[in-house]
């Protein structure tokens, strides 16, 4: 039973880290804009670029994260440049979403792309002395302190996001943005100059999440490749649908991403224990696109919404 | 003869996998015809290939597995319509990447259909003919549809939804329709794919495909039917002469055209509003019964009229035209 319990802890601390990179997903959604599944492989070159510092220079953790953090905001920041700015070119794309979502797509796959050559066929493994690999217990019942530290700095992350979208004058434009862009700049809100300060903080999200993902794939023995973006993107767009704070046009709930992320990780885990028979679905991403699917399809405003969906039409 | 033999034989792969690309980006864009941004078709194009390589299997003709592809594709584009058409545009989109997601996982998950991560291998006589062929019948339809009422009601749907409600068009059955006939070319394009690569894969009907289709339809111009066609034959043809396979270096080349000609190039090579408005202007010179003049300056030069007795043009024009000395 003890054992069951910390496995479903360990998953909890998991799933968290679907629920940071769905909060950066979050970010950066507005209307007639959906997520960028570019950040996805930010997150996966974010863990690599870490990986390099600590495994060539063997700088400490401590250094290693903000740098991983800091390159996956810039490379948000250049994507979002990307993305936002045929969108302000006179033509008829700027009228539908095609410009973005085409972009995004395109980030998606040079990025991917990037990352499967950064990684290698084989993927990189973090040494254990590159980060907090200490395990508390016996075999059965075990105790890491990876998944306490992954716990401690997503829901630092959820309360700082939270902080500034609720109580600074930058969280009330980036909510004004969200919800209509042109009425935002009428206001005087520049959208462009807060949709890069976003991306920047969802960059950064981002790889933090990539970090601590491929830090806890590390320590059970899981080489970080390419295919760990794409599994953490779909589940955490699972995460954002669920919560419905991807087509129901609400204000965005850190606090709920961050727990339903939790609660996915360790429905993960039980299953895992209960049930190994069904966990090869590795990448977990097809589950979590079917997730997706069936909810986009039956309930637009996510389970935990009980207004009229905006997102739908 | 031999020579043209040969030039056949080495050029017949290339070619028929710049044909299934075409049809893929004809999926695409027939989508985007109503203003949905979706990948739908390529989901339809992995049932179709699949569907059509236990067709082959059993021993039936390329022709056959075409068309139980088209049709199979049709059907699945009909519920796809039926499942998404309640969400937005951009939405649609995302739904129909995590189709695409979905296909890898459950073609290995369903080993005894689909043959796990080998996949299903067999062998057809000319596959680049048949994939030919099939582009043709999707060229066809791709004109007709363009003619049709279909196509004015998309546009008419993609321009302004509420003025196309208004004019009394149906938008669930623009869609349903569009997401039918996208699943058809779709469904062709990934028949014709499968034959040329001899077996179909999990890992065959990607999100880079998608990417390339969407490059080849924008390249070429997502406004003409036949844009799909020119924008495979100049992205998807040198693709397929340089990677065997989906590559890296591929993906990269591919994004970076992608993102170039959304930027400089949104309305593609192929543009049907520069050929009407050529037609517009020779119109408008055959109708002009009185030849037309050059625009006359009438303002007033303050420099050369106070420096001497020179007229301005407005006065020689009057003269001109009315018979006097000019």
């Amino acid at each position: 039973m003890v054992s069951l319990v910390l496995q479903i802890f360990h998953g909890a601390a998991i799933g968290s880290v679907y629920g940071l990179l769905a909060l950066a997903l979050g970010l950066l959604t507005r209307r007639n804009v959906p997520p960028n599944p570019a950040l996805g492989a930010i997150a996966t070159l974010a863990a690599l670029i870490v990986y390099r510092l600590a495994d060539r220079y063997d700088l400490p953790l401590l250094l290693t994260l903000p740098v991983g953090m800091a390159v996956g905001g810039g490379i948000a920041v250049l994507v979002e440049m990307l993305t936002v700015a045929p969108l302000g070119r006179p033509g008829v794309l700027r009228h539908t979403p095609f410009a973005a979502m085409v972009t995004a797509l395109a980030a998606w796959v040079a990025l991917d792309a990037v990352a499967s050559l950064a990684a290698g066929p084989n993927g990189v493994l973090f040494a254990p002395e590159n980060y907090p690999a200490t395990v508390f217990g016996n075999d059965d019942s075990v105790v890491r302190l990876l998944d306490g530290m992954m716990v401690l700095l997503t829901v630092g992350c959820g309360m700082l996001v939270r902080r500034v979208l609720a109580a600074t004058l930058y969280g009330t434009a980036l909510r004004a943005i969200r919800f209509d862009a042109q009425a935002a700049a009428i206001g005087g809100v520049s959208p462009r100059r807060m949709l890069l300060l976003a991306a920047l903080g969802a960059g950064a999200l981002a790889g933090l999440a990539g970090i601590l993902a491929a830090l806890a794939a590390s320590q059970a023995g899981v080489p970080v490749t390419v295919e760990l973006g794409q599994s953490l993107l779909w589940k955490a767009l699972a995460v954002l649908v669920l919560a419905g704070c991807a087509l129901h046009e609400t204000a965005l709930r850190p606090g709920r991403l961050l727990l339903l992320g939790a609660a996915l990780g360790g429905v993960e885990a039980v299953c895992g224990a209960v049930l190994p028979q069904w966990m090869p679905i590795t990448p977990w991403q097809g589950a979590a696109a079917a997730v997706l699917l069936v909810l986009a399809v039956a309930r637009p405003q996510g389970l935990l919404a009980w207004r009229r969906p905006a997102g739908a039409a | 003869m031999e020579a043209l033999a040969d030039l056949w034989a080495n050029s017949a792969t290339p070619l028929a996998v710049a044909a299934a690309i075409a049809m893929l980006a004809m999926s695409v864009r027939t989508l985007w015809a109503v203003g949905v941004p979706s990948l739908a078709g390529l989901g339809c194009g992995a049932l179709a290939g699949y569907l059509a390589a236990h067709i082959l299997l059993a021993g039936y003709p390329a022709p056959l597995a075409l068309l139980a592809g088209g049709l199979a594709g049709f059907w699945f584009g009909l519920v796809l319509a039926m499942a998404a058409a309640r969400l937005q545009p951009a939405w649609q989109g995302l739904a129909s990447l995590g189709l695409l997601a979905l296909v890898t996982p459950l073609a290995r998950m369903l080993p005894e259909w689909t043959g796990g991560r080998e996949g299903l291998a067999f062998d057809v006589g000319q596959p680049a003919l048949w994939s030919c062929v099939a582009l043709g019948w999707a060229l066809v339809l791709a004109a007709r549809l363009d003619g049709s009422w279909f196509g004015r009601a998309a546009i008419a749907l993609r321009q302004d939804a509420a003025v196309a409600a208004g004019l009394g068009i149906q938008r669930p059955a623009i869609l349903g329709l569009a997401y039918g006939f996208a699943g058809l070319l779709g469904g062709l394009g990934g028949v014709a794919l499968v034959l040329t690569r001899g077996a179909v894969a999990p890992g065959m009907f990607s999100t880079s495909l998608g990417l390339l289709a969407i490059a080849a339809a924008l390249l070429g111009g997502a406004y003409h039917w036949l844009g799909p066609w020119l924008g495979a034959l100049l992205i998807g043809l040198p693709s397929a002469i340089l990677f065997d396979d989906a590559s890296a270096i591929q993906d990269l080349a591919v994004a970076a055209v992608v993102v170039a000609v959304v930027i400089f190039l949104p309305r593609g090579l192929l543009d049907p509003r520069d050929s009407s408005r050529r037609a517009a202007r020779a119109r408008h010179r055959q109708r002009s019964v009185v030849p037309a003049m050059a625009p006359v300056d009438d303002r007033p030069r303050r420099r050369r009229s106070s420096g001497g007795p020179q007229r301005s043009r407005l006065d020689a024009a009057i003269k001109r035209r009315s018979g006097g000395p000019t």
